[in-house]
Formats: C-alpha cells, sequence, structure tokens
C-alpha cells in the first residue's frame, strides 16, 4: 500500500506543477501586440502562417507577433471559424478572440445580414491590384470592400499520361471514355470533399447550359430545379462507371497508388502533392469544356477585432505583389490572390511554366468558372442525394 | 446495514447520495443544456417554426444510411465481443511465454487514435494498399481486380481492429478476478472447456462483458474519422459523415441533429438492455452471492 | 491421442495464433512507419522511392524549413500530455466514488444515471459541441485549458464511471462485510479491501480516461481555439493531406499512452499477482 501511495504523490505533484506552468503561459503575452489569424485549409497554411508569415511579418512590424491557428480543410474548417464567430457575437464581448481569418466563399453566406465583419479592403494599398470578380461577389452575395482575395484556386481533371494517351477534351468526350475504361475515372460525389462537389457542379451547368444564370446573374427560381432531374439521371448512369472516392485526398491517393487514372483535383493540392513527393511528376492535367468551377480563399476581419489596424497590415502584407509572388506562387505554385499581371517580373519563368503548364492563363479566363449562387448551390447539393440512390 | 448507518449518525440523506453528487451534477450543468438545446433544434424547420420536418427530410434522404450504420454497428460489435471473449478466455487460462507475447501485442490499437487507425486502414485496405500488394506478391490475387475493401466489410474491419483490444481489456480485467478454485473445482467436475467457458467464466463476467458490448457500441455508433476516410462520399454511408455533411454544406442543424437523435436511439436500445439486466442482476446477485 | 502428441497440438496452434495477430495488428501499422520516413513515394513503386528523417526533424523543432509544410509539435504535445494527466485525477476522483455507489447501492432511478454517463459518446459530438461552444465562451471558458480539461472530464467520464461500476459490482459484499464484522470502520473496508480487489479494472478505467484525454479531438476543437493547441488538432489538420507528418505525430502520439499504461501496470504487479497483463 505504501508503494502505491509514493507513486501517486509524484503523480499529483506533476500535474500540480503542470497546471501553474500552463497557467503562467497564459499571462506571458504582456508586451508584444499578438495577432490572431485564423486559416481554414490544409496543414500548409498552418505552416505558412507559422514558419513564414508570422516571422516575416514581425520583422517588418516589430512589437507585433503573429499566432496561426489551424481549423481544418475545406469548408469544414470555414464553418468552425463562423462557429467560433457567432457564438462570440452572441455573448456580447466587447473585443474577440479572432482578428483575422482566411475563409472559404461559403463563409460569406453564413455571415450575411449578421454584421460580423469590419469592411476594410478598400482601406489597403493593395485593394487597387485586386480586379477579379470574386473579390466583388462571393456565390452571389455581396462582399465588396469585406474580402480580399489570398490566393485562388482551381479544378481540373488531372490524369496519369502513361494510360491516358488522348484526355478527353469536353465533359461529352468525358462520358464516352469513363464507358471504354470502366473505373478508371475517381471523384467523391457531393460528400467528403469539394473536388468531386465541382465536378458536379460542372457537370449541370454542362447539361443545362445556364451557367450565367446559376451563376452570375440569378435570379434564384426554384422552378429550375425540376429540370435538373435529367442532368442527374445522367449523372447517376455515368456514376454506374466510375470509382467513388472517399474525399479530395481520396481521389488523389488513388492516382498515386494507380488505382485510377484520371479524376477532378483542386490544382493548389496538385501541386502540393506533387512537391511532398506524393504525386507522380509526369500526372498531367486538363480543364475541360465547358469548364470547371473554381474559388478563391479570403482574408476577413472581424467587427470587434481586438487589434483590428495591425489585422489590417497583415492582409496588405500577405497581398502584396512580393508575398504574392515569393509565397503563393513560386513556394506554393497556387495562382495568385491579385491580378497576376502585377507579378509579372517577380515571378521565375520555371515556376510560371510549371504552374500554367497545363492549365494556362487563356483556359483559366476561358473555362474557370464561379460556385454558384448560393441558393443554386444548395439545391444542386440536395437534388444529387435526392436523385442518385 | 444502511439503516444502522442513519440511525447512528441521525441524518435522513441515504450515504450514496454525497458519492455520486460531484458527477452527476457536472454532467448535468456539462451537458443538459446542450444536449436539450440539440433535440430542441430537431424539431425547428428553416424557417423557426416547430415541426417534424426535419425528421421527414431526414428519412426521405438518410433512412438507407441509417440502416446501414445499424447494420455495421451490430456486426462489428457482435465479432469484436466473441473475438474479444475467446481471447480473453485464452489469456486468462494460459501462461506462458506466447501468451505473455500476445497479452502484450494486442493492447496496441488501444493506444492509436480513431483519426490515425482511419488513416492505417486507408493505407492497408485500399485496391493497391499493403493488404492487397502483399496478397498479390501472394499471387493469391491478380491486381486488376484487387479486393475492394472501402465499404461495408473495410469499415467492420477496421471497426474490429480497434475494438478487439478495448473489449479484450475490460473483460480479461474481469475474467481476472474470477479466483482459479472456481474453475478448477468445474474441471474436477469433469467440465470440458466449453464448459468451464459458458458455465463458469462468462456468467461470472457478465458485468464487464455488458458494459465492453455497451461501450463499443455506442464508440462505433459516434465515430466519424473511420467511416469518413474510408467510405465518405459513397452511397451508403454512415449517420455521422450524414450529419457532418449537413453541418458543413448546409449549415442545417435541423436535419444533423434529427440524425443525431436517430443515433441516441440506437445506443438506448442496447444500453437499455445492460441497465435492465444489471439493475436485476444487482438485486439477485448480491442477495444469493456465496 | 496421447498427451506429449496434444500438447505439441496446441502449442503449434498458440504460434500460429500468434503469428496471425501479429500480422493483423502490425500489418496497418506498417503503412503509419513507412510514411514517416518517406520523402517521395508513388505508383508503381511498393516501397518509398527516396526515404530520410525529415519530417521527423521538422515535428521535434529541429528544422524549420516550408518545403513540407511541417511544425513543431512539442509545445502541443506537453500540453496534450499535462491536460490527460490532469484530467485523470480529477475524473477518477470524482468517477470511483460514483462506481462505488452505483455499484453498492440500490438508487432510485440508477439506470437513467448510468446512461446519462453514456450520452456524450452516445450522441454524435459535433452539433452537440457546437452549442456547448455558445455556453463556453458566455462563460468565458472558451480559449482556454481549462474549458479544454473540462470537456475531456465530459466525454472521459463514461470510461470512469461504468467500468468503476462494473469492477466493483463483481466484488462480492461478503468480503466487505466479513471486514465489517470483524470491527474495521467503512473507509478502512474500503481502502484496504474493496480497492486493491477493484485494482485491475481501476487501472483499466484510468488508463481509458488518460487516451481518451490524449486522443480527444472534436471537443478540444471547438472549445480550445484559438488559443489551446493539442497535439490531435495539429494530426487532424495534417491527416490525409500531409500523410508523412500525421504518421510521425500519430506514431509520437503513442509514447505517452504506452508508458503511462506500463508504468501503472509495474506498479500494481509489484504487489498483486496477476494485474492487467
Amino acid at each position: 500500500m505504501s508503494r502505491k501511495k509514493s507513486f501517486l504523490v509524484p503523480f499529483m505533484v506533476l500535474a500540480l506543477i503542470g497546471l501553474l506552468v500552463m497557467a503562467g503561459q497564459g499571462d506571458s503575452e504582456a508586451a508584444p501586440i499578438r495577432l490572431v489569424y485564423m486559416t481554414a485549409g490544409d496543414v500548409n497554411m498552418l505552416a505558412l502562417g507559422q514558419n513564414v508569415l508570422g516571422p516575416a511579418f514581425s520583422k517588418k512590424y516589430p512589437g507585433v507577433s503573429l499566432m496561426t491557428v489551424h481549423t481544418g480543410p475545406g469548408d469544414a474548417g470555414s464553418r468552425l471559424i463562423f462557429e467560433k464567430l457567432s457564438a462570440e457575437a452572441d455573448s456580447k464581448k466587447a473585443t474577440w478572440d479572432i482578428d483575422v481569418a482566411m475563409v472559404h466563399q461559403i463563409f460569406l453566406k453564413w455571415a450575411e445580414g449578421k454584421d460580423l465583419l469590419l469592411p476594410y479592403a478598400k482601406e489597403l494599398s493593395t485593394w487597387k491590384y485586386v480586379t477579379s470578380p470574386f473579390a466583388k461577389n462571393s456565390l452571389g452575395v455581396p462582399a465588396e470592400g469585406y474580402v480580399m482575395p489570398m490566393f485562388h484556386s482551381q479544378t481540373a481533371l488531372a490524369y496519369n499520361p502513361d494510360y491516358v494517351k488522348d484526355p478527353p477534351k469536353t465533359y461529352a468526350e468525358l462520358v464516352e471514355w469513363v464507358k471504354k475504361n470502366p473505373h478508371k475515372f475517381g471523384y467523391n460525389g457531393i460528400k467528403g470533399g469539394m473536388s468531386g462537389v465541382a465536378f458536379t457542379v460542372g457537370w449541370v451547368y454542362w447539361k443545362t447550359g445556364k451557367y450565367n444564370q446559376y451563376a452570375m446573374t440569378g435570379p434564384f427560381d426554384k422552378a429550375e430545379i425540376a429540370t435538373w432531374e435529367q442532368a442527374y439521371k445522367d449523372l447517376g448512369e455515368f456514376n454506374k462507371f466510375v470509382t467513388i472516392t472517399a474525399g479530395n485526398v481520396g481521389t488523389l491517393d488513388a492516382l498515386n497508388r494507380g488505382e485510377i487514372w484520371m479524376g477532378p483535383v483542386w490544382v493548389d493540392m496538385f501541386f502540393t502533392f506533387m512537391n511532398e513527393g506524393k504525386l507522380d511528376p509526369k500526372t498531367r492535367m486538363i480543364l475541360p469544356e465547358p469548364g470547371m468551377p473554381g474559388q478563391p480563399m479570403y482574408f476577413v476581419i472581424f467587427k470587434k477585432a481586438a487589434h483590428a489596424k495591425e489585422a489590417k497590415k497583415f492582409v496588405e502584407f500577405v497581398t502584396s505583389p512580393e508575398i504574392q509572388a515569393k509565397e503563393i506562387v513560386t513556394r506554393f505554385n497556387w495562382y495568385p490572390g491579385i491580378d497576376g499581371s502585377h507579378l509579372k517580373g517577380a515571378i521565375p519563368a520555371e515556376t510560371f511554366n510549371k504552374i500554367y503548364k497545363d492549365v494556362t492563363p487563356a483556359d483559366l479566363s476561358k473555362k474557370g468558372q464561379s460556385l454558384p449562387l448560393a441558393q443554386y448551390f444548395a439545391a444542386m447539393l440536395e437534388s444529387y442525394e435526392k436523385w442518385i440512390k | 446495514m444502511q439503516a444502522k448507518s442513519t440511525v447512528r449518525r441521525g441524518l435522513s440523506l441515504p450515504p450514496y447520495l454525497l458519492l455520486i453528487f460531484p458527477a452527476v451534477t457536472f454532467m448535468v450543468l456539462m451537458y443538459g443544456y446542450p444536449f436539450l438545446s440539440s433535440i430542441l433544434r430537431s424539431f425547428i424547420n428553416p424557417q423557426g417554426e416547430f415541426s417534424f420536418e426535419n425528421y421527414g427530410k431526414t428519412i426521405d434522404l438518410y433512412l438507407k444510411d441509417i440502416g446501414f450504420t445499424l447494420a455495421v454497428t451490430v456486426l462489428s460489435t457482435a465479432v469484436s465481443a466473441v473475438l474479444a471473449i475467446l481471447l480473453a478466455v485464452y489469456l486468462r487460462l494460459r501462461q506462458n511465454s506466447i501468451s505473455r507475447a500476445l497479452a502484450a501485442l494486442y493492447k496496441i490499437p488501444i493506444f492509436i487514435p480513431f483519426v490515425v487507425v482511419a488513416q492505417m486502414m486507408n493505407s492497408f485496405l485500399a485496391p493497391h494498399g499493403i493488404l492487397n500488394l502483399a496478397l498479390a506478391k501472394l499471387n493469391v490475387i491478380d491486381l486488376e481486380h484487387p479486393l475492394q475493401l472501402f465499404n461495408f466489410y473495410g469499415l467492420t474491419f477496421g471497426f474490429v481492429w480497434k475494438m478487439i483490444p478495448f473489449s479484450t481489456l475490460i473483460i480479461h480485467g474481469g475474467f481476472q478476478m474470477i479466483d482459479n478454485s472456481y474453475i478448477e473445482a468445474a474441471r474436477s467436475c469433469g467440465a470440458g472447456l466449453g464448459r468451464v467457458i459458458t458455465r463458469v467464466l462468462i456468467p461470472m463476467n457478465r458485468s464487464s462483458i455488458l458494459v465492453a458490448l455497451v461501450l463499443v457500441y455506442s464508440q462505433i455508433v459516434g465515430t466519424f474519422t473511420l467511416p469518413y476516410m474510408l467510405i465518405g462520399g459513397k452511397i451508403p454511408t454512415t449517420i455521422t459523415v450524414d450529419i457532418a455533411h449537413r453541418i458543413n454544406y448546409f449549415r442545417d442543424f435541423g436535419v444533423a441533429n434529427a440524425l443525431g437523435v436517430f443515433s441516441y436511439l440506437l445506443v438506448l436500445i442496447t444500453a437499455v438492455y445492460y441497465l435492465r439486466s444489471s439493475v436485476r442482476k444487482m438485486t439477485g446477485y448480491q442477495a444469493s452471492e456465496g | 491421442m496421447n498427451v506429449p502428441a496434444k500438447r505439441i497440438l496446441v502449442v503449434t496452434a498458440e504460434i500460429v495464433l500468434l503469428v496471425l495477430v501479429l500480422l493483423l495488428i502490425i500489418g496497418p501499422m506498417m503503412s503509419l512507419f513507412i510514411w514517416s520516413v518517406a520523402h517521395r513515394w508513388y505508383w508503381p513503386n511498393t516501397l518509398p522511392q527516396e526515404v530520410g528523417f525529415e519530417y521527423w526533424k521538422q515535428a521535434l523543432g529541429m528544422r524549420t524549413s516550408l518545403a513540407i509544410g511541417a511544425i513543431s509539435i512539442i509545445p502541443a504535445f506537453l500540453l496534450s500530455l499535462t491536460i490527460a494527466v490532469v484530467v485523470v485525477i480529477i475524473s477518477m476522483l470524482i468517477a470511483i466514488p460514483a462506481g462505488y455507489a452505483l455499484a453498492k447501492y440500490r438508487i432510485p432511478f440508477g439506470a437513467v444515471i448510468m446512461f446519462l454517463f453514456l450520452m456524450p459518446n452516445a450522441f454524435p459530438q459535433q452539433p452537440i459541441f457546437v452549442n456547448l461552444l455558445r455556453v463556453f465562451t458566455r462563460w468565458g471558458l472558451s480559449g482556454t485549458v481549462q474549458g479544454v480539461v473540462l470537456v475531456h472530464i465530459l466525454v472521459g467520464m463514461v470510461f470512469g464511471v461504468w467500468i468503476t461500476s462494473a469492477t466493483f459490482r463483481s466484488i462480492p459484499n461478503y468480503l466487505e462485510e466479513a471486514a465489517r464484522s470483524v470491527g474495521a470502520t467503512r473507509l478502512y473496508t474500503f481502502f484496504h479491501i474493496t480497492l486493491p480487489l477493484a485494482a485491475p479494472g481501476l487501472l483499466a478505467s484510468s488508463v481509458f480516461v488518460f487516451i481518451t484525454s490524449l486522443d480527444e479531438f472534436t471537443g478540444t476543437f471547438f472549445i480550445g481555439l484559438p488559443f489551446v493547441s493539442t497535439l490531435p488538432m495539429t494530426l487532424y489538420s495534417s491527416s490525409g493531406y500531409n500523410m508523412q507528418f500525421a504518421s510521425v505525430i500519430a506514431i509520437i502520439l503513442l509514447i505517452p499512452s504506452i508508458l503511462f499504461m506500463t508504468l501503472i501496470q509495474r506498479v500494481l504487479r509489484a504487489e498483486y499477482v496477476g494485474g492487467m497483463g
């Protein structure tokens, strides 16, 4: 018994010390200003924030340190940020814990009308570099002034050139291709990842031909949904010849293991996987006609952020042409959030050729689509569940 | 005994109240409001009115998934329980170097969180994953037609892999407390191994076995990461994946909570069975223990 | 069949069982080990084209290069560990008496109370934790270590109460009554008769609470952000996306759990024959 007691005592002392240490840590942030930056996206965003942006920003603005917090990939990550934000708003705190966040487009839909965001963008010196319509409109929600795009991502079909000698250039050709090569095309349906969602949306755009109405002008007309039935039935037929994967990563993994030869991927994930040695360097991409959706990721600053001034400086910093060229494009091989013409000369030719080899700037401007307006988006997702069993 | 203590201390409060007070209060404070709030939200439709609309939508879209979840859970629990009991019996009855090695080995999956198990199973069970590659090397299968395990079977394998060690630890712990004399007595009466298991070991360890069953069952129902990585967008999928889908794409807490209530009902059934049998056992067993 | 032949058969069967279990357990874990040292791995190679310890160095804070998107996990690791220890202590302090009471007394609504502890496991966590976040934000607990500790106790409580209660239930009353009849007080009986006998079950219970806390993700994610960052959160973020980094974290997460278990087992084994092994 004494041995047992003598084991418990050091254990409890350890725990007590631990508690004191942790409590002490909380108070030591007195002197420098700590900017809290919450980002959705994959772990590269965390590493970017912690290892690159943080130190570089602190060098430029001594006295401010950046704390990067990561909420996970996909819309789920953005949703968590929103939950946190709305809990803080409800609690009527004077200042909020989070200052600046990087989120997906859907965030704007959730925040619409709730007075949670600061209209900061037009005050930045880098606002003049932003020309794309994405900066003004997010899935139909007016966002001008509330967002600055950090980078842009696009979906495309990745394929293994050893097995796919003549990749399909249009959705129609793809349908023929899967019939001749059953189960060699993979995507994740609409659950588990946005690459599959983007593919499905692109399918609906193709079949209905109503891209403009669904993504650009509106209005939302409930009657449109019934007209999609045949399109989805066709998709159900298409599904019989494909492999359904678990998500964005599932598709890339399956490509990596040679289980499928083609599948929709996010271009930024494509390059990240390749840089990390998880994808064969000879894998190629193609953007089929009439196009596939893409989306930017936005910086937003919260209304009652504790350090709004520093937050604005931070966004300005990351959207400056130098950082965009050096980190976003060259290091990560992502498409820039600001207009690409401002980066000419700052990007090495090698990088330029690499990222624009398969999906050229001309391709992007012609075939890079937006995701649909929020209500159409929700309807398209639910229709998949309704008509494809 | 209880009467004696109450008389002696002059209190009218039963002694167990103090013992359970901290735990129960903690649960009610922490969990009560969020839980009730969830149930309430499941009855509120997108317009904010009280309605059964969410349940209607859930049944319309997700009935198959609910059935799938039930099937996977029941099968995985049953397989885990049977194999865990057998393993626990083996470890109880044999004490040699092999059983010691096994005792150390089987515990490993306990220490691996589900999210890691999900990843491992993803690599292991893939059509061109480790298992299929190994089988192909041994010429058991052909890589053009590999074992397709990103489905019900692979999911069951993943759950069973993680839950057998958990169950074995609990059930074996229970077996440990059964004195050797009972087993020897049975043996000396001529009971074979089978009889020893079914007439001595299992009945004397009922509480541990039932606890293991209910805990395994409820853990499986609530697991998200494993089905998400193995099955994800396929049809059918589990309730947890659907809940995440509703919340992440639609912020639809109405249907998400309705799905949760279904999941809750699935667990309620087994838990009720356990609790009724254990309450019955307590009143009968303690009195007749000897 | 004569005895020696039967012996050989049984031993052979045991060895086969051992090998089978070895393959089944180590097989899936192989992917973990391989990925943790893989620098380049894609089809058609069965094994990585290029191996190295880059990700390990990144995770342990020995190197900071961005090319591979990994960060030092030491702070998160230490935090997770400390939280787990605190959680085990508090949980067991509340759970053991509760488990004892539920086992030995006929409590009205005892079944309902038992079920109360099961609920956090029975109801999918996400919708509940969203609500809990609102409550905690109002109480000023969100983003704090205290808040995270409370959440961990909440999800671990079921293991604390259910297993201890089953354990105590298996201890026959007559043993305690015998001690009491020779004059021992309630407390003395508990600490010298009941507790030692219940030790294996209580050990299992505390091990599960520890592991549950160490591996807890969903609640910590909701309540802890942005200021509290535990290891499972880093793991979840990189899981699937950065296989190499995730595998390194997973292997590192194994260590304290195994250590905790062997440590307590050793203490117990020294006193009681049979222990939990």
